[in-house]
């Protein structure tokens, strides 16, 4: 957790940072992606080193030892969204309404060549009759590219990651 | 008034068993405070004072290891006046302060302390006045489970050999013959009864329906398609244990579709560490026969499912809501890359934004939804009944599209209903 808790800077691999602004525009961008359902284009947002990863239990634990809810690579990012786009997964019959709402955006400092952006995920979720409320600390590591930032990393440390949950079958 | 035998009949039940929360108060006392219930693995609490909050249907016990280093199942309330006692779902801890007036209970359950006990007078007996504990509390294995009566079958006798067997292929599939379910848990909720997902867990007949988008998925990126592994031609068997337990057999089968199988390529060298290991611990023919099965898929009546790499434990709240717990299992002994294949296996298929658990979940809720329609109130379980064969180990044994294991649970079901004095209410039943 404290590895993300102050500016990092890794002096040999250091990218410039941007400005909040630049990143805000990124992470609203992303998130307006996802409530359009606008997968194709949510995908193109990310690096083939890929990370999708949503911790269970515990918020520090280790991947190679302790399960996750979702520790997606490229490959699992591209099936979870077939899962989504194909009509058949039964738990997305009707799809969930989302409407994600990023604040507290922080450019966290810049590690191994990445930028990494902290900020606070209030997500709502319609279906069936009932909304489900979902909120976290998020963590996006980006790739600056000649055409703007990418994705390779993003983390969402739900507040209620070690509680029951219902259906997590889109995307956060 | 409905008898239960009315209601659950060898081929078919009356929705009233999902709906009526009369039938779910009685299946608390009859069932969950009546048999063996799977509590947790003893792994969980290595350490004197660890700890884990648990259920036995919805009384919470106390799953923890004492100073001596004895588990103990004791239940989460005060002597006192009822307070739970623990309230952290995990943990470790030197005994457990009731926060309401201050008594302190012993890792053992022993009451240790009374704040002001002067107001107390001499018939006031301490030592009466521990936590209670399980009535019964038995291992195989290091998977304990408790009972809340005494009296009754040993642990061992109620699960019999063919269950024991399956156990025994579990915690042998680890390369130290132990097992390590330390890799956090996976908790989904439910609006629907909790024999939904029982059944569920051994049904042969519905992946080809409700998890076809997963395994679009998997056609689209090997060309293999995993539909071929259950369909009423398909080469797997479902086995009848006895006093409710289920067993499903792939041998034979082919499992490229399988993701959940440690023994399936993945890489040459862990896989190779791994059955090397096995062969070592276990020689050549039962070295072979774990890593042909691959994994054990287990079903032990009423609150435990051993399926894929993990422990599913089922904890009733209501008539309408069930939670489920999955427990991932690490083979101890196994390369460390094996084992944390296996996780990232297990999430890519279960927990809640797995790519098939969420759908099965859906179906739970449909099903209970589905079920307030009138107009025929049955259940249909007959499917295979006539067709059920002697398998090689002396179970009942059908294909694993049949609705054997149904027809088993239901069947324990009935007599473990029918068994106690008081009859509940059933006129509300139609
Ligand atoms: S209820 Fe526990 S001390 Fe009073
Ligand atoms: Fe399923």
């Amino acid at each position: 957790m404290s590895e993300v808790d102050g500016p990092i800077m890794d002096a040999a691999m250091a990218p410039a940072l941007p400005a909040r602004a630049e990143v805000e525009d990124f992470l609203f961008h992303e998130a307006a992606l996802i409530d359009a359902r606008d997968y194709d284009a949510w995908l193109a947002l990310w690096e083939q080193d890929a990370l999708y990863w949503v911790p269970c239990n515990d918020d520090d634990a280790d991947p190679e030892i302790h399960i996750a809810l979702i520790y997606d690579r490229y490959e699992g990012l591209c099936d979870r969204i077939a899962r989504l786009q194909g009509g058949f997964a039964l738990a997305q019959q009707p799809l969930s309404r989302c409407s994600h709402a990023i604040t507290n955006v922080r450019v966290g400092g810049a590690r191994g060549g990445l930028i990494e952006v902290q900020s606070i995920l209030s997500l709502a979720a319609y279906r069936l009759g009932k909304v489900d409320l979902l909120a976290g600390r998020m963590v996006h590591r980006l790739r600056r590219k000649p055409d703007g930032l990418r994705l390779v990393e993003k983390r969402v440390y739900l507040i209620n990651n070690d509680g029951p949950i219902g259906n997590l079958s889109f995307i956060l | 008034m409905k008898s239960f035998g009315d209601l659950v009949q060898e081929d078919r039940v009356h929705g009233s068993v999902y709906l009526d929360p009369a039938i779910f108060e009685r299946e608390m006392e009859a069932i969950f405070a009546a048999t063996w219930v799977y509590v947790g693995h003893e792994g969980e609490i290595p350490r004197p004072g660890d700890f884990r909050l648990r259920a036995i249907g919805r009384q919470p016990v106390i799953f923890v290891r004492d100073h001596e280093g004895a588990v103990r199942v004791l239940m989460n309330r005060c002597t006192h006046r009822g307070n739970a006692v623990c309230v952290a779902e995990r943990g470790n801890a030197d005994g457990f302060t009731c926060a309401y007036h201050g008594w302190r209970f012993r890792l053992n359950g022993d009451l240790a302390a009374v704040p002001y006990g002067d107001r107390y007078d001499e018939a006031f007996d301490r030592s009466t006045l521990g936590l209670r504990p399980a009535a019964r509390v038995e291992n195989y294995r290091g998977l304990v489970f408790a009972s809340l009566r005494s009296e009754g079958s040993s642990l061992r006798e109620h699960l019999g050999a063919g269950v024991l067997a399956e156990l025994d292929d579990l915690t042998d599939m680890s390369p130290d013959g132990d097992l390590d379910v330390r890799a956090g848990v996976h908790k989904t909720v439910y609006d629907g009864n909790w024999k939904l997902q029982l059944e569920n867990s051994m049904d042969g007949y519905h992946p080809n329906f409700v998890h076809r988008s997963h395994f679009d998925n998997i056609r689209a990126r090997t060309g293999n398609d995993p539909r071929v592994h259950a369909t009423s031609r398909t080469q797997a068997h479902l086995y009848d244990l006895g006093n409710g337990h289920a067993s499903w057999h792939n041998t034979g089968l082919m499992r490229s579709g399988s993701q959940s199988n440690p023994a399936i390529a993945m890489g040459e060298g862990p896989v190779r560490e791994y059955a090397d290991a096995l062969m070592a611990r276990h020689g050549e023919e039962r070295g072979r026969h774990l890593l042909a099965k691959g994994s054990v898929h287990l079903m032990i009546f009423p609150n435990v499912i051993f399926i894929g790499s993990h422990i599913r434990m089922i904890q009733p709240i209501s008539v309408d809501r069930t939670e489920v717990y999955l427990l991932p299992v690490l083979l101890k002994g196994a390369p460390r890359a094996l084992n944390t294949r296996r996780l990232r296996a297990h999430e890519a298929f279960y927990g809640p934004a797995g790519a098939g658990a969420p759908d099965d979940v859906e179906i739970f809720r449909r099903v209970q939804h589905g079920l307030r329609a009138g107009g025929d109130p049955w259940v249909l379980l007959s499917r295979g009944a006539t067709m059920e064969q002697q398998g090689g180990n002396g179970y009942a044994m059908g294909q694993i599209t049949d609705e054997i294991a149904q027809r088993a649970i239901w069947r324990q079901w009935r007599t473990m209903m029918e068994a106690e004095a008081i009859m509940p209410r059933l006129e509300a039943v139609s």
